[in-house]
């Protein structure tokens, strides 16, 4: 019998996470047991922590498979710290919590709005060190940790020094600098207590460490590097330069350059080693400024065909529903395009498009009673109109939206976007940027947009 | 002297408050022309006659600013010219129409940072005469009024909404035989604490300067005694809420000191005083163990003669208990253990009654178990257990304290 030290969470009665430890003992702890909650969405979020015996195993429910292995103190996986290494094993359970995974016939799926589930993970996070956000399908499994740790530290011999190995152990240390492996070392400690030194006859920078027992692998950790200086730059910034404005505002602050001083301490890096990593860093910089994609293209008139190319790709989207905000839409002295746009739109497999534009002037541009008979007139809308109901909204704003956007939302929730520096009805003559926006921004404009809508600033509306 | 003249000075002396200008004394006497203090006053006086100065308050006012100023030492002369020519009540409407801010362009502006201090005496004490130098000729030209009119000398302190002329005046100031009707005003006043607490200053100070000076004779024995019994009636008659406020605020102001006077101590251990108090004890003021200290000997060393009902004072025992039970279970108020600490817990363990002892002592053993400070905690929940290792610090510096007590 095996005790064990459980950390377990769970939220409205059902076990979220479980983690078992194995080989934590303290001197002046007994681990009694320690219980944590909150409440969340009406629920009770629990973490309890105490000690079971290893029989507790036997009752995990339904297990589609048991991962077995090893971690280094790099990996995602390994909760722990102090470059402690840990030997997993993942009961990876068939059932999920209920109350938050929605199991479906092919996926499973988040019961609950995201924002909480956000708040669900920190606490787990918190208390048993996993981070589910980067695995979600984590939530109803097992875990057994078990740490090790080896004894070792820099020497002042130029070398590694460690401490407290079993007999027969392997160190193999490979000692690095510039990206080169510069000395490399294997030693079996042959005595019990005896400190194993490895030493460099080469000056490095950072190396790995393996410690063999009995042929198996029992700790292993690279690129572990003891810091030799430290470089600060400091700057105090004076009081910024106030500029008196008539209308904007009443002061603007322009921030000073700040005076900085830098000073190092510890060693000194060699000149000529920092000049040649400074300007290495530089020049590849700089190639690297060329080769760089950004996330806007630019169109100058003449490459109508790549706008149209990018904004189609956008619309072919799945979306469940679209916002188009071009205040010139409606515009009769480029109407022709806009038939055009719409002959477009009603090839796609969208279900509902609001399109939100302005008029002046009723000479110039359609009003939201005009655009019916204006859109009948185009002999393909017409056909189309006649054979089936189209799921478009016309709304008209008492005050014109400058930017131009496109703004998507998908069957799954997620939102994107597009910004177009001119009207949809003049991509073929003008020079102008089209640039996405993500999910997060997308969703914010588009709630910010339409609540200005809702707060009376729509002059009228029309469906078709 | 023309209002154009005036304005140009007003705008000077108002940026000048706003961002000090090195040579503002030079700008000042160049607009003036350099006239003496008697020209200027005289020309001033014969435009005030001749109704060609549109705002006549103003006009003095700013003028008096000016000359003020330009010399920061003429004020007695200054004073004496402005009686000659009858424009002292003047000067007054100017003072009111600055004070009152109501103008956009003739105003003065400060942001206070006593929000920050929730005990408003401790911003007095610490923080004497603020913006002194900046606003010196506003200060100086208001002091005119002192030796003229004392009460409407007052009445602008009242009438200053920025509370400046106020926190400058109370630190001792010539000639003011300051009103008991002005204290009052101060005291009872029920939006702004900051007033509350000077008129509290007002009225302690004339009674803290005796006590440093040895009470020999009768006379001055019993001028003493005069004194409190003056204090004690102007308190009294102050909400029962603002005396537990003003009280509290003394008491942590002055919690170093090496002697408490016994009056005021008395005067906090009243059964009517009760629930104002343990508010008070309940809200940030009372935030380290200095505090708990001082308000825990007070109540304990006064000893009640009325009869009747004497478990007031356990209901205050108990908030203090609880406030130290918060900072034990919330990590607040102690955050270093060293002798000095250990010191000051001893002595307020020492000081609490047998069951409030036992509730200390269960506070700190719940607490201590739920401290993470386990091999798995260093490697899994590594942030907390380096908060929660320095708080067993704090919690067994405790623990040991209370077992070396028990054990003398």
């Amino acid at each position: 019998m095996i005790k064990l030290i459980i950390n377990r969470v769970s939220y409205a009665g059902e076990f979220l996470i479980t983690v078992l430890h194995r080989g934590i003992e303290d001197e002046d702890c007994s681990y009694g047991r320690k219980i944590i909650k909150e409440k969340i969405n009406r629920n009770n979020l629990i973490f309890e922590q105490f000690i079971v015996n290893d029989d507790i195993l036997r009752d995990l429910g339904q297990i589609i498979t048991i991962e077995e292995g090893f971690l280094t103190p790099k990996d995602d996986l390994n909760i722990y710290s102090n470059s402690v290494c840990a030997k997993i094993t993942r009961y990876v359970s068939g059932i999920k919590p209920s109350k938050v995974i929605k199991t479906l016939e092919n996926r499973f799926e988040f019961r609950l709005p995201i924002d909480i589930i956000i708040q669900i993970n920190e606490f787990i996070k918190k208390y048993t060190g996993i981070d589910i956000n980067k695995n979600p399908i984590f939530y109803g499994d097992t875990f057994i940790y078990e740490p090790i740790a080896v004894d070792f530290s820099e020497n002042d011999r130029n070398g590694i020094t460690i401490k407290n190995l079993e007999v027969n152990s392997e160190v193999i240390i490979k000692f690095k600098r510039n990206g080169l492996i510069v000395h490399s070392c294997k030693e079996i400690c042959v005595n019990i207590a005896q400190e194993l030194e490895i030493n460099s006859n080469v000056e490095w920078a950072s190396f790995d460490i393996e410690v063999y027992k009995n042929n198996e692998l029992l700790y292993f950790n690279y690129d572990i590097s003891y810091m030799k200086s430290l470089h600060l730059s400091m700057g105090v910034v004076n009081q910024p330069k106030n500029v008196r404005l008539n209308h904007l505002s009443s002061y603007f602050e322009i921030p000073t350059e700040p005076s900085i001083t830098e000073s190092i301490i510890g060693e000194k890096r060699d000149f000529i080693e920092e000049l040649y990593s400074k300007s290495n860093f530089e020049m590849s910089r700089q190639i690297q400024n060329v080769q760089e994609e950004g996330n806007i293209t630019f169109i100058k008139p003449g490459e109508t065909s790549l706008a149209l190319k990018m904004i189609t790709n956008f619309l072919n989207n799945h979306y469940k529903e679209l916002w188009i905000y071009d205040p010139y839409f409606t515009d009769k002295s480029r109407f022709n395009k806009t038939l055009d746009w719409l002959r477009i739109f009603i090839e796609l497999s969208n279900h509902k498009i609001n399109i939100v534009y302005y008029c002046k002037d009723e000479d110039k541009a359609f009003n939201f009673n005009s655009i019916r008979e204006a859109l009948l007139q185009d002999k393909v809308l017409n056909r189309t109109l006649h054979n089936k109901t189209l799921n478009w909204t016309f709304i008209e704003t008492k005050s014109p939206i400058h930017d131009r956007f496109i703004f998507g939302e998908g069957n799954d929730n997620q939102f994107s976007g597009l910004t177009i520096g001119t009207s949809l009805n003049s991509v073929d003559t003008n020079h102008f940027c089209i640039n996405y926006i993500n999910h997060t921004s997308t969703k914010s404009i588009l709630y910010e947009l339409n609540n200005y809508l809702n707060e009376g600033n729509i002059e009228g509306q029309c469906t078709i | 002297m023309d209002n154009i003249l005036l304005q140009n000075l007003a705008d000077m002396l108002v940026d000048n408050w706003e961002k000090r200008e090195g040579d503002i004394k030079k700008r000042l006497n160049s607009l003036l022309r350099k006239k003496s203090n008697k020209r200027v006053i005289l020309e001033l006086s014969k435009a005030i006659e001749s109704r060609e100065v549109l705002d006549k308050n103003k006009a003095v006012l700013v003028t008096t600013l000016t000359l003020i100023r330009r010399n920061l030492d003429c004020k007695k002369e200054v004073g004496e010219l402005l009686k000659k020519y009858n424009m002292i009540n003047l000067l007054y409407g100017g003072l009111i129409k600055l004070l009152n801010g109501r103008s956009d362009t003739f105003k003065i502006q400060i942001s206070w940072n006593h929000n920050t201090f929730e005990n408003k005496y401790e911003f007095i004490d610490r923080f004497p005469v603020p913006e002194h130098w900046r606003f010196i000729d506003l200060i100086i030209t208001v002091s005119i009024l002192i030796e003229e009119k004392v009460e409407k000398f007052e009445s602008v302190l009242i009438k200053d909404h920025t509370d400046l002329l106020l926190l400058n005046y109370i630190h001792g100031v010539e000639n003011w035989n300051i009103s008991e009707a002005f204290i009052n005003n101060l005291l009872k006043d029920e939006t702004n604490a900051l007033r509350r607490s000077i008129g509290f200053y007002l009225l302690i100070q004339p009674i803290e300067r005796l006590f440093s000076t040895p009470l020999e004779t009768n006379r001055e024995k019993s001028n003493f005694k005069n004194k409190i019994k003056s204090f004690i009636r102007v308190f009294e008659n102050v909400p029962l809420q603002v005396q537990a406020e003003l009280l509290i605020n003394y008491f942590i102001t002055n919690k170093r000191v090496k002697s408490i006077p016994a009056f005021l101590a008395k005067q906090m251990v009243k059964m009517n005083l009760t629930d104002c108090l343990v508010l008070e004890i309940k809200s940030n003021k009372v935030r380290t163990l200095d505090d708990i200290y001082i308000l825990l000997f007070i109540i304990k060393s006064i000893r009640i003669k009325s009869q009747g009902d004497k478990s007031y004072k356990n209901t205050l025992y108990d908030a203090l208990l609880k406030k130290i039970i918060l900072f034990i279970e919330e990590n607040k108020g102690i955050y270093i253990w060293d002798k000095n600490t250990e010191n000051l817990f001893a002595e307020i363990y020492k000081m609490f009654p047998k069951r409030f002892k036992n509730r200390l002592e269960k506070s700190i053993v719940k607490t201590s178990e739920s401290l993470m400070i386990s091999r798995l905690d260093e490697l899994v929940r590594f942030n907390l257990f380096i908060n929660d290792s320095n708080r067993a610090k704090v919690i067994n510096g405790m623990a040991n304290t209370i077992q070396s007590v028990k054990s003398k």
